[in-house]
C-alpha cells in the first residue's frame, strides 16, 4: 500500500543469557538510501497505551536525544545504520533496543513501569530540540509533570497559576479571573478543553483554574503562532488536553488537601478498546467557614466543584470515537449582603477516521453553557441577576501528510451562541422590578487550511488561512443614534427591528497565518511569524480584573469584531546536546476595533450597552527571553519578559474620549516580568521546587485635586486614565514531595509540603485612595493574600 | 441590581489574610480644574452658582475651592428669559427667582480670564411629594481590632413617596440637613440653656433613585441613610428632606459619584476616573471642567423624631455617664459649629 514498507521484525535472543535486546528492522530495505532518514512514532505505556509524555529517547553511537512531547510523539534523524536507542522515563524501566535503520520509519514503543528505584530524572515535557526545530513562534507546552513542579497555593497543582511561569504570560494577581498574555485582555484568550470552549476558567474567584489536575494530560500555549485552525481571539489559545482513561485495569488517584480534595477513576469499558476516566473535586471551605468566630462569616458561603467525564472507544483499527463532558459550579455569599454563583456544563463528542496512513478525518462536536447568578439578598432590593451564554458548536477537518516533509490540515467549523446578557427577577419582598434583556444570537462559521512544510533540512513553512464569517440575528430592536454626534441615549433618534433570525450585522474576516523556521545549525534557528485573528465575541468586563458575572457581548449592529494583527521574530539556541534551550522573542500587536469603556459605565442590564463602550485601537510589544537547563537532577528555569500594551481612544470631547485622544497603557500593562523556577529531583521519591516571580505593578488612575459639592461631599478628581502604578508583585514560593512511596501495582502515596509567599509579601491586588482633612491624600492597598500559606496536600494513587 | 463590594470575603475569611495597609504612592496632586456647583429648582428661592478651582490636596481645607471672582454668570431658559447672578460671596453667584417645570434651563459663564463655561440645557421636571418619613433603629456589626465583634447602633431614615399619580417616573436625588436640640447640663453648669445646631447628618451620603426599575408605583421604606445613634436624638431632631426631579444624565452622574468616592480596591470596583457632568467649555472641547449645574424640581419635607418616640433610649450628651458631659458645649452650647440658642420658628 505504501512505498514506504515497514519491516518490522522482532528476533527473539532472549534465549541468550548474556542479551535480551529487542532488534527492530525499520524502513523500506529495497529503497534507495537517503542521506538523512527520520525515525517517528510515539512512547507508550505497555499497560493501557496511554502516551508518555517527557520520555528521553537517545540513539547510540550518536550524540542525538529526543523527548516525547505531550502526544508522546518523538522525532529522530540519522544516517542509515545500526544504533541502540535508549527510552527512559521516571518510574519506567529503560527501553533498550537495536535498530538497523533503513529508511524512513514510524514505530512506537512501550515502556513497563519500574519496581526498582530509577536514577535517571526526565524533567522536560517537550522534544529538547522542540524549541528549535518546530515551525511555530510562541508556543508552549506543559505536561503535567511540568504543572507539578509549578508554585502551588493551598498544595493545588494548578493549571492557570503554572501557566503564569510562562514568557508573556500574567494575570491581575491572586483572586484575579484568567490570565494576560503579552499584556492582552482575558477574554483575547481561546481557552479549549477537549474542544469545549471555557468562558470562565476559575473557581473561587481565580484561586483556582477549573481543570481538574489528575484529568490533564497536558496543556499546549499560542501566544505567537497560531495554527489555521484556531481563531475568535486576538491574544493567544490555550488548549488543555484531557486524559484517556485506563483501558487495561480499573485504576485511581486522588490528593486531599486543606482547602479541596480531588478524585479520578478510569478503567476499561471493553478491555484495550474502550475506557473511560471519572474525575470529581469539591472544596470544603464552606464548612470551615460555618465554625467561624464572625456571625457574618458563618452566614457566609464559598464552595465549589467539579466533575469531568471522559469516554474513547477504538472501534475499529481505523476508527475512534470519544466523549468528553464537564460541569462546574461556584457558590459565594458574603453574610446577608450579597451571594453569587457561576457554573459551567459542556459536553464533546468526535469521530476520526483514519484513511490509508495518510489521511484521518476528525468530527467534533460541543455544546455547553455558562451561567452567572448575582443575587441581592438583603432589603427592598432582593433579586437575582442571571446572564448565560449557550452555545453550539461542530466541525469537520482532515489531515492529510503525504509526505513527512508535508502536511496539510482543511478544516469547517461553526459556532452558534445564544446569549442571555440579564434576566433580573425580584425576590421575596422586593420593590425591583423585573426585567430582561433580548437574547442575543449569533453564528460564526470559519473554514481553514494549514500548510506545513519541510522545504529543506535549514527551512520550515507553515502557512494558513482562515476565513470567517459571523452573522448576528434577530429579533432585534436596533437603536439609531444622530449621525457624527456621541451615542448617548440622548441622541438616539430612530430604531430598527428585525424579525427572528434575520440578520442584524454581519462582518467577515480573513485570517493569514504564516511562520517560518531557518535553522543556522542543528542547535539553532530563527523564526518569523505573522497572524491576524478576529474576535467576534467579547467579555464586556470594567472592573480592576474580569469577573464571573461579567457578561460577554456579541458583534453586532453598533459593536464591530476587534481584530488584531500579530509580529514576531525569535532567535532560537541549545546548548549541550540540547539540554540546555534558550530564545529570544521580540513580538508586536497592532488591535483595532478595541472595545473600552466610558468612566463608571454601567454595563449591567443595560438596553443599550453601545452607549457606554468606546472603540480604539491597541498595540503591544515586547521581548522574551528564555533559559532552560532542563536536563538531570538539577532543573533551572528563567523568563523574562519586557512588554508594554497601550491603547487609544481619540476624542471629539472630553466627554467621548480617553486621556484627551493619547496613548494609555491598559489596565495589564506590566512592562517587567520574571520567573525563576528551580527543581531538585533529590531522590527518585522526593523533590524540591522553588518559584520566585516578580512582575512590574499594574497601572492604576490616582487622584490629582478635589473638590467639594454641597458641603458634604468631597469629590476626587483622577488624572489622565492609568498614568500612576501600584507596587510591584514578587513572591517566593517551596515545595516539597516526598513520594511516591508503596506497593507499584497497589497504592502509592506521596506527600508534598508547599509553602506560598514564603516571606510574607503584602502583594497589592488593587490600591484605592482615601483624603484625611488637611492631609495629602492617601494610598491604601489591597493585598488579597498578605501572609505565608504553608499547606500540605496527601495524593494517592491505584 | 447593585454589586456589594465584600464578595471576595468568605474565601479570605477562609485564608484571615486579606489586609488594606497604607503605602506611599508618588502623586503630583496640584492639578486644578475649573469647577461649578449649581442649581437651579422650581422652589421660590435664592438660587445659587459656585464657581472655584479645585482644592490642592493637601495644601489648606480641602473642601475648600479657591474661589473663581469676577465672573460673568447667567441663566437661561428655553422661552427666551435669563437671569443674571451676582456675586454674593467670594465665588458664590446668586440669584433668586423660581424655576418652571417643563421650562428648558443652562448655564452661560464667562469666566475673568475670558474662559466660557456651558451646561448642556436640561429641561426642569417637577418632584413628586414626600409621603412620610421613618425612623428606625438598625444594628451593623463591626470588628475590633482585636477581632472581637461589636455592635454599632444606627438610625436609619426610611422615606416614602407616591408615584402612581405621575405621567412619568422620574429619576430621584434625596438630600436632606438636620438640626438637633442640644442640652447643656452636666457638672456645675448653672441655668443650662438649649441650643439649636444644625448637623450635615448626610455626609458623604448619595442616595439616587430610578424609579422606572421599581416594582410599585410606590416607595414604601425606602431607605435613605443611616447615622449614627446618640445624644443628638436624645431629644427632638428635625430632617429637613429634599427630593429632587433629576435627569437621566444627573442620575448616572450622581451614581458615578457614589462610585467614585467608594472605592475600596474590591474585585468589583470601576477603575476609577473623572467623573463628568454637564459642564464643558465651549472653545475647547477637550478641557475638563468638573462639578454639576442641576436643574430639578423640588419637594421638601420636614421630619421630627426623637428618642421617645425611636423607642430605644439615649442619653444627652451633658448627662452620659461615659465622661461625654464634661466637654466646652455642656457649660456653653454656643461653642458648637452652626449652633443657635434661637428656636426655630418651625420647632414645637
Amino acid at each position: 500500500m505504501s512505498k514506504i514498507i515497514y519491516t518490522i521484525i522482532f528476533l527473539a535472543l532472549g534465549n541468550l543469557a548474556f542479551s535480551q535486546q529487542e532488534v527492530l528492522v525499520l524502513g523500506e530495505t529495497n529503497g534507495k538510501p537517503k542521506e538523512r532518514l527520520i525515525l517517528t512514532g510515539r512512547v507508550l505505556d505497555a499497560k493501557n497505551n496511554q502516551p508518555i509524555p517527557g520520555a528521553v529517547l537517545h540513539l547510540d553511537p550518536t550524540d542525538k536525544n529526543d523527548v516525547t512531547d505531550a502526544d508522546g510523539s518523538f522525532k529522530l534523524t540519522m544516517p542509515i545504520g545500526i544504533y541502540t536507542l535508549k527510552i527512559s522515563f521516571l518510574g519506567y524501566e529503560e527501553h533498550i533496543v537495536k535498530l538497523h535503520v533503513f529508511g524512513d520509519a514510524k514505530h512506537d514503543f512501550t515502556l513497563s513501569e519500574s519496581t526498582t528505584e530509577l536514577v535517571q530524572v526526565t524533567v522536560t515535557e517537550t522534544r529538547t530540540d522542540e524549541n528549535v526545530t518546530s515551525v511555530l513562534t510562541g508556543v508552549e507546552q506543559m505536561s503535567i509533570e511540568k504543572l507539578e513542579r509549578q508554585a502551588k497555593f493551598l498544595g493545588e497543582t494548578d493549571v492557570l497559576r503554572s501557566l503564569q511561569s510562562v514568557t508573556g504570560v500574567t494575570s491581575a494577581g491572586e483572586g484575579a479571573s484568567g490570565f494576560n498574555v503579552r499584556g492582552g485582555n482575558t477574554d483575547e484568550n481561546l481557552i479549549l478543553m477537549d474542544g469545549n470552549l471555557v468562558f470562565n476558567p476559575v473557581h473561587a474567584l481565580g484561586f483556582f483554574s477549573l481543570f481538574h489536575p489528575d484529568m490533564v494530560q497536558g496543556i499546549t500555549l499560542y501566544k505567537g503562532g497560531v495554527p489555521a485552525k484556531y481563531g475568535g481571539r486576538l491574544s493567544s489559545v490555550l488548549d488543555v488536553k484531557l486524559r484517556e482513561g485506563n483501558d487495561e485495569k480499573l485504576s485511581g488517584q486522588g490528593g486531599v488537601g486543606i482547602a479541596s480534595s480531588r478524585l479520578v477513576l478510569e478503567g476499561p469499558i471493553i478491555k484495550n478498546k474502550a475506557s473511560f476516566i471519572v474525575g470529581a473535586r469539591a472544596s470544603y471551605v464552606d464548612w470551615i467557614l460555618k465554625r467561624a468566630k464572625n456571625v457574618d462569616l458563618r452566614k457566609s458561603q464559598a464552595f465549589f466543584y467539579d466533575l469531568t467525564a471522559k469516554a474513547d472507544a477504538r472501534l475499529t483499527q481505523t476508527t475512534k470515537i470519544g466523549f468528553t463532558a464537564f460541569n462546574t459550579h461556584d457558590n459565594f455569599q458574603f453574610a446577608d449582603e450579597v451571594k453569587f454563583e457561576y457554573a459551567t456544563t459542556s459536553g464533546s463528542a468526535y469521530l476520526r477516521q483514519l484513511i490509508g496512513d495518510k489521511i484521518n478525518i476528525t468530527a467534533t462536536a460541543n455544546i455547553g453553557q455558562y451561567t452567572s447568578n448575582l443575587f441581592d439578598i438583603n432589603g427592598n432590593d432582593m433579586s437575582k441577576f442571571t446572564n448565560q451564554i449557550k452555545y453550539l458548536r461542530g466541525g469537520v477537518s482532515g489531515f492529510y501528510q503525504p509526505a513527512n516533509s508535508y502536511q496539510l490540515e482543511l478544516g469547517v467549523e461553526q459556532s452558534r451562541y445564544n446569549v442571555a446578557p440579564g434576566r433580573l427577577v425580584p425576590q421575596g419582598i422586593s420593590n425591583v422590578k423585573a426585567d430582561v434583556l433580548p437574547e442575543e444570537k449569533g453564528i460564526e462559521s470559519s473554514i481553514f487550511l494549514h500548510n506545513q512544510w519541510t522545504v529543506s533540512k535549514k527551512l520550515e513553512l507553515m502557512a494558513g488561512i482562515r476565513y470567517t464569517s459571523f452573522k448576528n440575528l434577530g429579533p432585534d430592536r436596533v437603536l439609531l443614534y444622530e449621525e457624527g454626534m456621541p451615542k448617548t441615549e440622548e441622541t438616539i433618534q430612530d430604531s430598527l427591528l428585525f424579525a427572528d433570525g434575520e440578520k442584524t450585522a454581519s462582518y467577515t474576516g480573513l485570517e493569514p497565518r504564516f511562520s517560518l523556521r531557518l535553522s543556522l545549525n542543528e542547535a539553532s534557528s530563527v523564526k518569523l511569524g505573522y497572524n491576524r485573528s478576529y474576535q467576534f465575541f467579547s467579555q464586556i468586563s470594567n472592573t480592576a480584573s474580569a469577573t464571573p458575572i461579567d457578561i460577554w457581548q456579541l458583534s453586532n449592529y453598533h459593536i464591530k469584531p476587534q481584530h488584531a494583527d500579530n509580529f514576531s521574530i525569535g532567535y532560537y539556541q541549545n546548548f549541550k546536546e540540547n539540554t540546555v534551550q534558550t530564545y529570544l522573542s521580540i513580538f508586536y500587536r497592532k488591535i483595532d476595533q478595541l472595545i473600552d469603556y466610558k468612566d463608571f459605565a454601567k454595563l449591567l442590564l443595560n438596553h443599550h450597552i453601545e452607549t457606554e463602550l468606546l472603540m480604539g485601537k491597541g498595540k503591544a510589544y515586547g521581548a522574551e527571553l528564555y533559559f532552560n537547563k532542563a536536563y538531570g537532577h538539577h532543573h533551572f528555569e528563567m523568563n523574562y519578559t519586557y512588554s508594554r500594551t497601550l491603547r487609544q481612544v481619540e476624542a471629539n470631547d472630553e466627554q467621548e474620549g480617553v486621556s484627551k485622544g493619547e496613548w494609555y497603557p491598559s489596565n495589564y500593562d506590566k512592562p517587567h516580568s520574571l520567573n525563576l523556577n528551580y527543581f531538585w529531583q533529590i531522590k527518585s521519591n522526593s523533590s524540591f521546587s522553588v518559584n520566585f516571580t516578580y512582575s512590574t505593578g499594574r497601572p492604576t488612575t490616582a487622584p490629582v485635586s478635589s473638590f467639594s459639592s454641597g458641603n458634604v461631599l468631597t469629590i476626587p478628581i483622577y488624572s489622565e486614565r492609568n498614568q500612576f502604578r501600584i507596587p510591584d508583585y514578587h513572591r517566593l514560593d517551596v515545595a516539597y514531595t516526598v513520594g511516591p512511596w508503596g506497593k507499584k501495582e497497589r497504592w502509592r502515596n506521596s506527600l508534598t509540603l508547599s509553602i506560598y509567599n514564603l516571606y510574607f509579601r503584602k502583594n497589592a491586588f488593587s490600591v484605592f485612595f482615601r483624603q484625611k482633612p488637611f492631609q495629602s491624600v492617601t494610598a491604601y492597598r489591597v493585598a488579597v493574600l498578605g501572609s505565608i500559606f504553608p499547606a500540605i496536600t496527601y495524593d494517592f494513587k491505584f | 441590581m447593585k454589586i456589594k463590594h465584600l464578595a471576595i470575603v468568605p474565601f479570605l475569611g477562609f485564608l484571615s489574610s486579606g489586609c488594606i495597609d497604607e503605602i506611599k504612592l508618588d502623586i503630583d496632586t496640584n492639578q486644578q480644574k475649573v469647577v461649578v456647583n449649581g442649581l437651579v429648582s422650581d422652589s421660590l428661592q435664592v438660587q445659587t452658582v459656585q464657581l472655584g478651582y479645585s482644592a490642592v490636596i493637601g495644601v489648606g481645607n480641602d473642601n475648600i475651592l479657591t474661589p473663581i471672582e469676577g465672573a460673568s454668570v447667567l441663566v437661561k431658559d428655553d422661552a427666551g428669559s435669563s437671569f443674571q447672578f451676582l456675586e454674593a460671596e467670594k465665588g458664590i453667584y446668586e440669584k433668586e427667582f423660581q424655576g418652571e417645570s417643563g421650562k428648558v434651563y443652562h448655564l452661560e459663564i464667562q469666566l475673568p480670564d475670558g474662559k466660557q463655561i456651558r451646561s448642556v440645557p436640561a429641561l426642569l421636571r417637577k418632584a413628586p411629594e414626600i409621603s412620610d418619613a421613618k425612623f428606625e433603629i438598625v444594628e451593623e456589626s463591626y470588628l475590633t481590632p482585636n477581632g472581637n465583634e461589636e455592635k454599632n447602633k444606627l438610625l436609619q431614615v426610611s422615606l416614602n413617596t407616591n408615584l402612581s399619580n405621575l405621567s412619568e417616573r422620574p429619576y430621584l436625588l434625596w438630600r436632606t440637613t438636620g438640626e438637633y436640640e442640644f442640652w447643656e447640663g452636666g457638672g456645675l453648669t448653672i441655668n443650662p440653656k438649649v441650643c439649636y445646631v444644625k448637623n450635615n447628618v448626610a455626609l458623604n451620603v448619595i442616595k439616587v433613585l430610578d424609579t422606572h426599575k421599581m416594582a410599585s408605583g410606590h416607595l414604601i421604606d425606602e431607605p435613605f441613610l443611616r447615622t449614627d445613634y446618640n445624644y443628638r436624638f436624645s431629644d427632638r431632631y428635625c430632617f429637613h428632606l429634599q427630593q429632587y426631579a433629576i435627569s437621566a444624565s444627573e442620575y448616572k452622574y450622581w451614581q458615578a459619584v457614589d462610585a467614585v468616592i467608594h472605592i475600596d480596591g474590591s474585585m468589583f470596583d470601576p477603575p476609577p476616573g473623572t467623573v463628568k457632568g454637564n459642564l464643558f467649555n465651549p472653545d475647547d472641547s477637550l478641557e475638563l471642567v468638573v462639578g454639576y449645574f442641576t436643574v430639578a424640581g423640588v419637594s421638601y419635607k420636614r421630619a421630627f423624631t426623637d428618642a421617645s418616640s425611636i423607642g430605644t433610649f439615649v442619653s444627652r450628651k451633658c448627662e452620659s455617664l461615659n465622661g461625654g458631659g464634661r466637654g466646652t458645649e455642656c457649660a456653653y452650647c454656643l461653642s458648637i459649629v452652626n449652633s443657635t440658642t434661637q428656636k426655630p420658628s418651625y420647632w414645637p
